[in-house]
This record gives C-alpha cells, structure tokens and sequence, in this order.
C-alpha cells in the first residue's frame, strides 16, 4: 500500500494503487481492521466490469449506509475493463469482533473481512504506527496538506465535492502510506480519486509539487465544528550536511616522526571537500514517516426538517430536474415498451431513487432500472436515467401520469416535487389472434404459463431453420434437374438432324403399318382394303422422297416424275382410285401379284431415298 | 398440423395434469420433467414455453432465456413468448441490441416462410424455363422464368439473413471470460447469467465468444448455442 512522489521525477505511476495480482470482486475496510465505538469507517467494495450496487452487507454490531459509487477503466493486453468501487459508511455500535461477511456483486463474491471494535476511539493508524520519536514538524516543513469545500453549511446526506490538496516542496520524495481520510466522524469521504493531479508550482519562491485529491463529502450526522483530514506519509529527502568539528592541535612527539601536524592535521581541521558537497546536495539521505492534517474550518451540518417532508422523499438532496422522453411509435398489446425518465441536476444522486409507473389494468409495469451518467466535471452533477419496461394490456389511448420526484434543495432549505408532463400514446392490438389477448401478458407474468396460451409454431425434430437443412435443397436440386431435362427434351427436338431421323422413322413406321395393312386385307381377298393399302404405303414413301405431301401424290404425278420406270407404282395408284371411288375391276391380277409389286416399288424407292 | 394438434392437446393433458395436483406445484413446473418431455417429444413450442416459464421462476435467467429464445424460433409471432423473454432479460439486467431496419423489414416472414416462398418461386422460375423451351405462350413464361429466378433469388437471400445464427448462444450461468482458453488465464470480462453472445471458435473445454463490443474464453459448459439439433439435458 506504498506510494511514492517525487518532484525531481514526478511519477504519476507511483501514486497509482498498486496492480498487484486483484481479485475479480474485493472489500477493503479503511483506514484499517481496528476501530472504535461511534467512528465511521469505510468499506470499500470494488469489481470488475459494470455492476449494480450490492445491498448494505448486514453486519451484527454496526450500521452500514451506502455513501457513494465510482468508476474507472484499466486495460489489460489491450482489453478495456470497467472497474466500479461501491463505499459503504460502517459505524460500529458496540466494542467486539466485527465480521463482514462476503458480500456478492456482479457474479463473483469478496472475501470476509474481520475487525475489531474498541471503546476508546481508534488513534489515527498512520500517526499511531508510524510516528517516529523525532519531530514530525520536520516533515510539516517540506509538505503540507490543505482542504478546499464549497460551503461551510450543510445538510445530512447533501452531498458536496471536497479538493485535497498536498504540496511537497522540491527535492522532496514522498511515498504515500495511505489513502487522504477525514478524522471526523460525522462525515464520509466517497468517490475519492484513486489517481491524485499533480502539478508543479512555486510557493513563496520555492518549487513545490502540488498533488490533489477529488472526492465526495457526505454529512453522516448533525454537527459542528472543523473537518479534519489525515494523509499518512513517508518523506525522504537530503539534509544539508553537518558541518565537521575541528580538530585540536596535538603535541609533536619527538620519538613519532608522523606526529607532526603536518601529517595529521594537513588542512588545519577544515574539510576542503565539504563545499564540493554542498555544491551537488549530497548531504546524508533522511526518511521520516509521518501525517499530514489539514482543517477546514468550522462548519455547520443539520439535520433535514422533518416538517413538509414529501412521502416520497427518498434522500436525495440537491437541484434536480426529472423528464420523460417522448415515446416513439405506436405499441401493440403485449409488446413490451421502454419508458425512459430522466433526472438531471445536481447532488447525492445515489439517493435519487423512482418507482415509475405504476401497474395498472391497462398497463403491466416492471420495476424501473437505472443508470447514472456523471457530466465530465463532477460527479455530483449529471443525469440518471430510469428505464422501466412496461406492457400495455388493452388496445385505445393510454396515459402515462406524471411521475413525481421529491428532493430537498439545501440553497432554499425546504422539501421541493417536480413532475414529468404526462404522456399520451395509442396502443394497438396485437398482431395475431391468439396472442391478441389482452390478459395475455399480465396473465404469463403473473401466474405461471400455460402451453394453451402458445397457440402458434409447429413442433419440429430440429430448431435448424430449413435453409440451413440439407435436405430441403433437394427440392430445388431436382427441380432443376427436371427443368434441365425439359429444356433438353426441347432442345432435342428441334435439331434438324434429330427432326430428320425422327422424320424418317415416322415414316417407316407409317410405312410399316400400311404394309402390314395390306397382307390383312391380302389374307383377306378385300381388293379395295388392300390397294388402299398399297396407295397409302407408296405414296407416304414416295412423300418421303419428293418431301412432299403424301396425300397428295396422284398417278399422274408418278408419271410425270417417273416416267416408265414408275409405271407398276401408277398402276397400283390407279387401282386404288378406281376402287376408292366404286369402279371395281374386271379381271386383274391376284392380290399376292400386286403384293410382290408393291413391296419391291417399296423396297426400290428406300433404296433411292 | 395434425401432429402439432396432438401434440399441443397432449400437453394440456399431460404436464398440467401433474401440475394440478398440488397448488405450488402449479406454480412452479419442474424443469427437470420438462426438459424430459422435450428429450421424448422433439421441440415443441408450448414445452419450451413452460421450460422457461419454469427456470424464470427458479431464479434461473440463462436457461430460462434459452429456453424462450427456441420458444420464439418455433413461435415467432407469438406476442406471449416475446414479452416473457424480454421481461425475464429486463429482470436479469441484460439488453439486446435493437434489430436493424432491414432485418425488422425482413423480419415479417420467417426464415423458413422465406425458405418455402423461395422454393414456390423456384417452381415457377422452372416451369416457365420449360414452357418457353418448348415454345408455349412464349411470352408469359419468358415473365414467369425471370420473375421466379428473382424472386427465389431474394427469399434465398432474405431467408438467410433472418434465419437465427447457428452461433447464437446464450451464457447460462454467470461466469467470467478470460483473455485465454485456460482457467488460470486473466479475466477478460463477467459474462452475466443469461446474456446472449456469438460464439467464434471451439477449443477444448473453452469457446470463444464475443458479445457486444467485449471478446473472451468461456468455459464450453457455461454456454449453449441457441439453434440445437436435439434437446439437450437439464441445465441446473
């Protein structure tokens, strides 16, 4: 718990507490484990990172009030944590053992701590331990301590900021035993600078380091009379050096040879380096422990007046103004909305407290939360948000009432409300049906919930949303691959080397099929059946061939394109038309002639295709 | 739907039934039985409804934040679920970063809503392709190919922009992330009982998480991802 200052080398570090290996959460009972009846001390209770302030610790044999809160910020290999010191007011009832339990905040627990109570008031721990039996005055001499507050008359829990300062004259080192602390008992010190400022500047003509301390003063009691504050330290410094007595001339010794003064006595007593010493300061190195105090002067505290005390009065004392931001947009049934009331001013503001709205059937509200923002200033001064999360129940218009605040303004010495303006929102209802319920949400808060009231959503073997699930992009997959096929089958068919060799099975097949057509109708002697037979056979192989209309050919067509060689075809066209249109024939040929002559036509016309 | 029917009539029948028997009892389901049901009947909104419904009660913010989260995946639109969510966060002191507009846009389908209108403008897309390769009323399925390909284009995108992180997780009891994956490493920050993080990486018995703007090791068995296949076991 060593700090060290020095003017030559002005080492901000040194009067940093130490980073010695912390605990996540840890306690810290100042100025020390031994304490008296009546006397105020302070537990300080520190953590990392942004936590709510834990409750007084309930400790058997004293009374613990909250006194204050301070943050800070380290960074660690680059990672910025918060850090947040709660301080507590322990006054201690009755002598004994006094055990402070573990106190749990944020998500870790400090450990014990256990003191002791005495009758007799506890001597201030750094005069009493480390006074030495020299004169501490030496030390008053090359540092002083001083204190600066805003006024001489307060009010119980008004909380008002207080500046220690320490000057340490040149060439002095000093190394802080301890933090600044009052002396009084009705008083706590809160949100005390961990980090004192420093600054160099001339006192009286010589150079002087000027190191001061920030912190909160908070009357615990009614009272009068001066404030004191102790700063235990250890000065080092260089005294001038002694000057060295004279030697006495000694009687020569005739029998010695080195008797002579000469030898014994060369500079006459003189020290002819005692001016090179003075020149570089190099007198013997001092330390001495000791205590600062300073005084502020006689001051007043009372006590607040009972008369016209607001019901709502919570402590807070100073300037306030309280607001309620706008609310934004048009809420549903059963969504829940954030109301935001602002108090801003200037004071105690860990007494600032509000409950927000009240529940009511129309609104279901939740206990408020806050958040103190300190202005850059001080941390007196800034503004405390409470958030509170509220559920409108029916749908139509909804007014939020005005919130009243009460707090007690020390410049006017009396009890003053103020009140945000009401607000007007319309609530919708719910999307939804089954969720549109106006109970709903009172309902599920306040009772335990019943799975009818979830009346959407499917079951599922898997939370997996389905375009993270493999499976479904099946789907997709073979619907394009049936799509890449369609377009294929498409594709395919117009080809023209695909549309000809599809033509000419066609063909074939049609072609095949009147062939077959005519050995029924052969087999079956129907001259007519059969030559129509043969007509449609040769003329979709002649259609083929020509790339025209089978229908179309005639015998007269064979003729003229075929000439003598098409003469069998012709026939066979002509007999065909013949009995097509009742002209049966005479005398002919049998049908298995006219079979062979058609399939051989056929089998010539294939060949020249 | 049918089975969702069953199943939603089957807890009316079952978990309250037990419930009934005694008045405290009511008031406070066991998680333990709960976290049962869901082990032998899938995920089911109303179970997990109960489950965190039951852990709030318990003085249990993280599973019980768990547990509504899957609750809201299953129900999105249930205002029942989002409000006891976000009441058992405010209770716990915890806030959630306000979703972004394109995300609240998107938001009006879920990821699997978006998923299906994909796959039905997919279809069309296809089925246009075809009619116009095969040269049927060329004109409208020319539009039907182009308004399907896009559109199933967006739902893809859209579905997957709304559907819950596979990274998601929710801290569930309160621990401390530390700057390394080991237990003696130095803390990097207090993860508080049900906050929600991301998980980066896996390494041993760590994970590596990052929350708003803080970034550390947590112990693996202090958090769960919020998309799971299978239920998983009581976490008390």
């Amino acid at each position: 718990m060593q700090r060290h200052l020095t003017l030559a080398a002005v080492v901000a570090t040194g009067l940093a507490l130490p980073a010695a290996a912390r605990a996540a959460a840890r306690a810290e009972l100042r100025p020390g484990t031994a304490l008296s009846v009546g006397t105020p001390a302070q537990l300080a209770v520190t953590t990392d990172g942004d936590a709510p302030p834990p409750p007084p610790p309930r400790i058997d044999g004293a009374t613990v009030r909250f006194a204050g809160q301070m943050s800070q910020t380290r960074s660690i290999n680059g990672t910025v944590t918060p850090q947040s010191t709660f301080s507590y007011a322990v006054v201690p009832t009755r002598p004994g053992a006094l055990d402070i339990p573990a106190i749990a905040i944020g998500n870790d627990t400090t450990a014990p701590i256990h003191a002791t109570v005495t009758d007799a008031p506890a001597p201030p721990p750094a005069t009493a331990a480390a006074a030495p039996s020299h004169a501490p005055s030496s030390g008053s001499s090359r540092a002083f301590l001083t204190v600066d507050l805003p006024s001489k008359a307060l009010v119980v829990g008004q909380a008002v900021p207080i500046h220690i300062h320490a000057y340490f004259r040149g060439g002095t080192s000093a190394t802080l035993e301890g933090a600044p602390h009052l002396t009084s008992d009705a008083f706590t010190l809160s949100n005390l600078s961990d980090k004192p400022a420093q600054a160099q500047i001339e006192l009286r003509g010589e150079p002087y380091l000027a190191a001061t301390w920030t912190a909160m003063l908070s009357p615990a009691k009614p009272s009068s009379g001066k404030l004191g504050v102790e700063l235990p330290i250890e000065l080092a410094y260089r005294a001038a050096p002694p000057p060295r007595p004279a030697r006495a001339p000694a009687a020569i010794d005739p029998d010695d040879p080195f008797s002579d003064p000469f030898f014994t006595n060369p500079f006459g007593g003189a020290d002819p380096f005692s001016d090179l010493e003075s020149m570089f300061d190099v007198g013997p190195m001092q330390r001495e422990q000791t205590t600062l105090h300073a005084s502020s002067g006689a001051l007043a505290v009372t006590d607040l007046p009972e008369a016209g005390k607001p019901a709502s009065f919570t402590g807070a004392v100073g300037q306030f103004a309280v607001a309620l931001d706008p609310i934004a947009g048009t809420p549903r049934v059963g969504e829940p909305l954030t109301l935001a009331i602002r108090v801003t001013g200037t004071g105690n503001f860990d007494r600032v407290a509000l409950t927000g709205v009240d529940d009511t059937p129309d609104l279901h509200a939740y206990p408020t939360k806050s958040n103190f923002t300190p202005s850059a200033a001080s941390a007196l001064t800034g503004t405390k948000t409470f958030t509170q999360t509220v559920v409108p129940t029916k749908p139509g218009d909804l007014v939020i009432p005005a919130l009243g605040f009460a707090y007690f303004d020390p410049s006017k010495h009396a009890y003053v409300t103020v009140e945000t303006t009401p607000g007007a929102l319309h609530v919708a209802a719910a999307a939804g049906s089954a969720s549109s319920d106006p109970g709903l949400a009172p309902a599920a808060i306040a009772t335990a919930p019943s799975a009818a009231r979830v009346g959407h959503g499917t079951d599922r073997a898997t939370l997996v949303p389905l375009v993270r699930q493999p499976r479904v992009w099946w789907i997709p997959g073979g619907l394009i691959a049936l799509t890449a096929l369609l377009v294929g089958g498409a594709w395919w068919r117009r080809s023209p080397r695909i549309a000809h060799v599809l033509h000419a099975r066609r063909v074939h097949r049609a072609v095949s099929r009147a062939t077959l057509a005519m050995d029924r109708a052969a087999s079956a002697h129907d001259r007519a059946a059969f030559f129509a037979a043969a007509r449609s056979a040769l003329q979709t192989r002649l259609g083929e061939t020509w790339r025209t209309a089978p229908e179309a050919i005639t015998a007269h067509d064979v003729e003229t394109r075929l000439g003598a060689g098409g003469a069998e075809i012709r026939a066979v066209l002509e007999r065909a038309d013949a009995l097509h249109y009742g002209n049966p024939l005479a005398t002919d040929e049998p049908l298995d002639h006219w079979r062979t002559v058609v399939r051989g036509a056929l089998a010539h016309l294939e060949t020249a295709s | 739907m049918t089975g969702n029917t069953l199943l939603i009539a089957s807890l009316l029948t079952a978990a309250p039934t037990a419930a009934l028997a005694s008045p405290a009892a009511a008031a406070a389901p066991d998680p333990t039985a709960l976290e049962r049901t869901l082990a032998t009947q899938g995920w089911s909104p109303g179970v997990l409804f109960e489950l965190g419904a039951a852990y709030a009660t318990a003085g249990h913010p993280g599973p019980a934040i768990l547990a509504f989260e899957r609750a809201q995946l299953l129900a999105p639109r249930d205002a029942t679920i989002r409000a006891d969510l976000a009441r058992t966060r405010e209770t716990a002191g915890l806030s959630v970063a306000p979703r972004s507009r394109l995300d609240a846009t998107l938001g009006v389908l879920t990821s699997d809503e978006w998923t299906w209108l994909a796959i039905a403008a997919g279809i069309l897309a296809c089925t246009g392709t075809v009619a116009y390769a095969w040269s049927m009323r060329r004109s409208l399925a020319r539009t039907l190919a182009i308004a399907g390909g896009l559109g199933g284009g967006l739902a893809v995108a859209a579905a997957v922009e709304v559907a819950p992180s596979p990274a998601a997780a929710i801290v569930l009891h309160a621990s401390t992330a530390r700057i390394a994956p080991f237990a003696a490493a130095e803390a990097a920050f207090a993860a508080p009982e049900g906050e929600a993080v991301t998980v980066e990486q896996d390494r041993g018995d760590f994970v590596y998480v990052r929350d708003a703007d803080r970034a550390g090791w947590l112990p693996r068995a202090e958090v769960e991802r919020v998309v799971a296949h299978e239920p998983a076991a009581a976490h008390t």
